[in-house]
């Protein structure tokens, strides 16, 4: 199998179509959260390969992430009266929830939680739509402070494609951005108001943030493989 | 999935597919700006060879709300009266970059041949008796909001839905047979004689005669359109006897299901196959006549979204 593999052909295998990457995948890796397995702390065989793993944040340090998140976000905008938090899917909605009860504990408001689908805004998915699921706004955005909350920031396009999506929906006074993670590597001029951690990246690897609510645990680890070896684009082309 | 020709060949996961997209291509329409860019820049080419006015306008809207660029083509003013062939004039749509071409045509089969002489995605607004996938789908949004509303993976086994009237003209029919039963319904079909296909043994569906016996417990009552015409062809004695058997009213309706939802694809003849309480919602049943073609919208949005394929190289801003 690696021999094969190596060559970079596709391989016929169980009569689907496989595509095998050398080295370094060349489309951007899409995230697979399923593949993560979290018993196995450092590393997991990939085609004979093994994938390193390091861990950049533990449950206690996105915690305290938030909370510092939390404190900056009621600073910036002067108390939670007008604030309004939205959370990109898939990740982002369960971390504006976390923000939302946070900022209730400093200020005594609790910020209305917004979920935003950005699928009809992307423009990032060459070859299959991606599935489009329900935004939840909280009512009319016209005059809120509006923050944005997705787990990592990378190229900036679903930032941006999340920006056309509020605008679409009403005149907010202000749209901010809060990532648990900033990787690097932007491709639009974006940047975060909110930042939970800055990691430096090499734009091969790929960065899961785990959330309790979905996942079962809260960590942010990151894959890198081996000089030579196999990415995990190896695994089953989910196209 | 290519193209939209029917539902008997579309599996019941793109059916599901096709109605959770349109689930949230409804909170589009619910805006105060209905518009979303994702179909920026491409064209429909809505093709009727047959008069419509929900169909085409839906479709033309829905390619609207989705920043698509729609062209209407009447075909009473095009090369087609010049003896222009079907698959000429698809060729000619394909040539002028068309995106996606919507097809109604009396002829069963005509958006498989269009189909097979282009790679432009067809969706098949209704050809012949044979199919009228979009309208099959746009019922099974409709029934399942009302009776399976937390239904995400629309699983609508157990509910029966009967069809009633003209079923031997009917691509609506055959469309809700196929599609419907995916799902898990049971559907059954009732009608005069002379008025439902020899063929129909071939389908997931159960013929009844008498219309009681066909309501009897049904959930959702589906009338669909007499045309006046099949009176003159011999297939009926009279319309007022046609209506007095086979109309559904508030007194045929005690047979069925005390919550049962009302259909109809439209348009109606109010008096001749539905009485006009039926239709409004006034005789105690639930109409999801006006739901239906909301729900048309939406669907065909979902159906665009997912058969317009994202340009070869994407990453444009």
């Amino acid at each position: 199998m690696p021999s094969e593999a190596a060559k970079g052909l596709r391989v016929r295998s169980g009569g689907r179509k496989r595509r095998i990457y050398v080295a370094y995948a060349r489309e951007r890796p899409k995230r697979a959260y399923s593949a993560v397995d979290t018993s196995e702390a450092a590393r997991f065989p990939l085609y004979g390969a093994t994938v390193q793993r390091r861990q950049v944040m533990d449950s206690d340090e996105m915690r305290r992430a938030l909370v510092r998140i939390a404190h900056e976000i009621v600073e910036r905008n002067h108390g939670a009266e007008r604030l309004a938090l939205i959370g990109i899917l898939t990740r982002g909605a369960p971390l504006a929830k976390r923000l939302a009860v946070m900022v209730e504990q400093i200020e005594g408001i609790r910020p209305p939680v917004g979920i935003l689908d950005v699928a009809l805004y992307r423009d990032d998915f060459p070859t299959r739509r991606p599935d489009v699921r329900p935004s939840t706004l909280p009512g009319d955005l016209t005059g809120l402070d509006i923050v944005l909350v997705d787990e990592v920031l990378y190229t900036g396009r679903t930032v941006r494609a999340a920006i056309d999506a509020i605008m679409d929906l009403g005149r907010p006074a202000s749209i901010q951005l809060a990532v648990l993670l900033d990787r690097g590597h932007r491709e639009v001029p974006i940047r975060a108001d909110f930042v939970g951690k800055n990691v430096p990246t090499a734009r091969s690897e790929r960065v899961y943030a785990l959330l309790e609510e979905l996942d079962g645990q809260d960590a942010v680890v990151i894959d890198r493989e081996p000089q030579g070896a196999l990415s995990p684009e190896a695994q089953e082309d989910p196209s | 999935m290519d193209s939209l020709l029917g539902l008997r060949q579309t599996s019941a996961a793109d059916i599901r597919r096709i109605l959770s997209t349109a689930i949230s291509m409804r909170d589009v329409l619910e805006r105060s700006v209905k518009k979303v860019p994702t179909l920026r820049g491409r064209a429909v080419v809505t093709l009727f060879y047959e008069a419509s006015t929900r169909t085409r306008t839906s479709f033309e809207l829905a390619a609207k709300y989705m920043s698509a660029d729609a062209v209407n083509i009447s075909v009473a003013q095009s090369s087609v009266t010049k003896g222009e062939s079907l698959t000429d004039t698809i060729r000619t749509l394909e040539a002028v970059t068309a995106d996606c071409v919507i097809i109604r045509h009396p002829s069963a089969g005509a958006a498989h041949l269009a189909a097979s002489c282009t790679p432009v995605p067809i969706i098949n607004a209704g050809d012949g008796r044979h199919e009228h996938p979009t309208q099959g789908l746009l019922d099974a949004l409709t029934i399942r909001d009302v009776w399976r509303p937390d239904a995400t993976d629309w699983d609508l086994s157990g509910l029966i839905v009967t069809i009633v009237g003209d079923v031997a003209h009917s691509r609506v029919a055959r469309s809700n047979a196929w599609g419907l039963t995916k799902l898990g319904a049971t559907v059954r079909w009732c009608g005069p004689r002379t008025l439902i296909p020899a063929g129909a043994d071939g389908l997931p569906i159960t013929v009844y005669d008498r219309l009681s016996d066909a309501l009897d417990g049904a959930h959702v009552v589906m009338a669909l359109r007499l045309q006046t015409e099949r009176q003159e062809r011999g297939l009926l004695p009279s319309l007022r006897e046609y209506s007095r058997c086979w109309g559904i009213t508030a007194s045929s309706l005690r047979s069925a299901h005390p919550d049962a939802l009302v259909l109809h694809p439209g348009p109606m003849n109010r008096g001749v196959e539905i009485s006009p309480e039926v239709a409004d919602g006034r005789a105690g049943h639930r109409s999801g006549i006006g739901e239906q073609v909301r729900n048309g919208v939406a669907v065909r949005m979902a159906c665009l979204y997912l058969l317009i394929k994202p340009t070869a190289e994407g990453e444009t801003l």
